[in-house]
């Protein structure tokens, strides 16, 4: 029996590549599954036209193509206009952290402030008993890569690979581990302090069961709106077997078995389209 | 699997996705049973000599799909009072429509767009696939010991291209 996620194969589907044995499996799983078969319906087309002559030899063409080199990309990225711009922020902006953070501080440092509302309306989901100390540089559980050792979902309640919400608009999450594990879930935006979701007055323990989708807000306990400011938000999921204790200050200690997932939605103004 | 038992899997399959295609606007929820009764016929009629289960499957989406189209031309034609139909001779062929084809021609488009956004490694493998290389040739060829870790690296990078065409990624609860 196959470990195969199913909807692994689509992209293959859709592109092409699939064994008779891989269809067989996958549209087999799709006559079960109505996400699945949704899914299905929607690359269907995309295949048809992919399949098309004229289409395909396009896409070929640029497939040859090689990608440039990372020195190549940064060194256009420096050619490009916007890169003075930017640069005059960044500067503007270490001037300001010197200014502001230097005369009460010795160190650099940046730890989560409590009474700081974060950037959405959380308020309603977190509260301070269940927050876990964030190691002071936080900004490591962000840094740590993208990786997949366990089964597990994080889904955000609107479509697309950014998926934007105006100011007021409602935002629910939810996530879900195949094998169970322990889970916390951070909301960051652009520039400020992260906010912690998972675990929160709902749910007090990081354990989260076998095949549970826990929802925030969670069915039933009220909506939670989105707040400004406008700007990029990530949304980031890390969980670790259930016998392995997710403690944030010593990272080192859980990262290779962690599993990191990550969603990105980006806060418009309410008037923005 | 039996013929039969597809079919009625099918059924429920196309009622729910019905319901998404109400949910988008383009199809009443009165349509839905329609759609998947009227689908599933012509899938036994025009189609009786198919028997395996994907192609069962992949041309139930796609008469689904037809039909959806279907329903809503006879919708706006309901309401510009004209009173034109489509016959189910047209279903012998799920081939993309002229409307569709445009729409194919602009996704292209977007897609090499987006392929010269992608890494080395994504490309290949998206190469690889485009070019119907089997997951075990292109298992030896990216050096990859798992299908399912060439699969998941598969739908990432399709992931990502989607993404960066601007669509639709993988965004379920």
């Amino acid at each position: 029996m196959s470990d195969e996620n199913p909807e692994h194969l689509l992209a293959s589907y859709t592109l092409g590549g699939l064994s008779d044995e891989e269809k067989e499996r996958l549209f087999a799983a799709a006559l079960t599954d109505q996400e699945l078969f949704d899914r299905l319906a929607e690359e269907e087309k995309a295949r048809l036209g992919f399949q098309r002559p004229e289409n395909r030899a396009h896409i070929l063409n640029a497939l040859r193509e090689t990608a440039p080199s990372w020195t190549e990309e940064i060194a256009a990225w420096f050619r490009r206009p916007k890169f003075l711009v930017f640069s005059g922020a960044a500067a503007a902006l270490a001037i300001a952290i010197l200014v502001l953070v230097l005369p009460s501080n010795n160190g650099l440092t940046v730890t989560l402030d409590p009474a700081r509302g974060p950037s959405i309306s959380m308020l309603s989901v977190e509260t301070p008993g269940t927050q876990q100390t964030l190691p002071a540089d936080w900004s490591q559980l962000f840094r740590l890569p993208l990786k997949q050792h366990m089964a597990a979902r994080l889904g955000i309640n609107k479509s697309g690979g950014t998926p934007v919400y105006r100011i007021g608009e409602e935002l629910r999450i939810g996530l879900s581990v195949q094998n169970g594990g322990n889970c916390l879930l951070l909301d960051r935006q652009e520039g400020q302090l992260p906010a912690q979701l998972f675990p929160n007055r709902f749910n007090s323990t990081m354990s989260v069961p076998a095949g549970q989708t826990v929802f925030i807000p969670p069915a039933g306990q009220g909506n939670l709106s989105v707040a400004g400011p406008a700007g990029l938000h990530q949304v980031r999921l890390i969980v670790v077997p259930g016998d392995v204790t997710l403690d944030l200050t010593a990272p080192a200690a859980w990262a290779d078995q962690a599993t990191i997932i990550e969603r990105e939605y980006r806060v418009v103004p309410a008037t923005d389209r | 699997m039996e013929k039969n038992e597809i079919f009625a899997l099918l059924r429920e399959r196309i009622v729910g996705y019905g319901r998404s295609l109400v949910r988008g606007g383009l199809i009443r929820s009165e349509d839905i049973e329609d759609l998947a009764q009227e689908s599933i016929v012509v899938l036994e009629r025009k189609y009786a000599h198919v028997t395996a289960l994907e192609e069962l499957v992949r041309l139930g989406i796609r008469i689904s799909q037809l039909k959806a189209k279907d329903l809503a031309g006879r919708k706006e034609r309901r309401a510009e009072r004209t009173g034109v139909s489509v016959d189910d001779s047209d279903l012998t062929d799920i081939g993309l429509r002229p409307d569709e084809l445009l729409e194919a021609k602009e996704r292209t488009a977007r897609m090499v767009a987006a392929i010269r956004q992608l890494g080395q490694e994504c490309r290949e493998i998206v190469r690889l696939q485009f070019l119907g290389v089997a997951t075990d040739d292109a298992l030896k060829r990216l050096r990859y010991n798992k299908a399912a870790d060439l699969h998941r690296k598969r739908h990432r990078c399709y992931e990502r291209l989607r993404r960066l065409m601007g669509e639709p990624g993988e965004v379920r609860l």
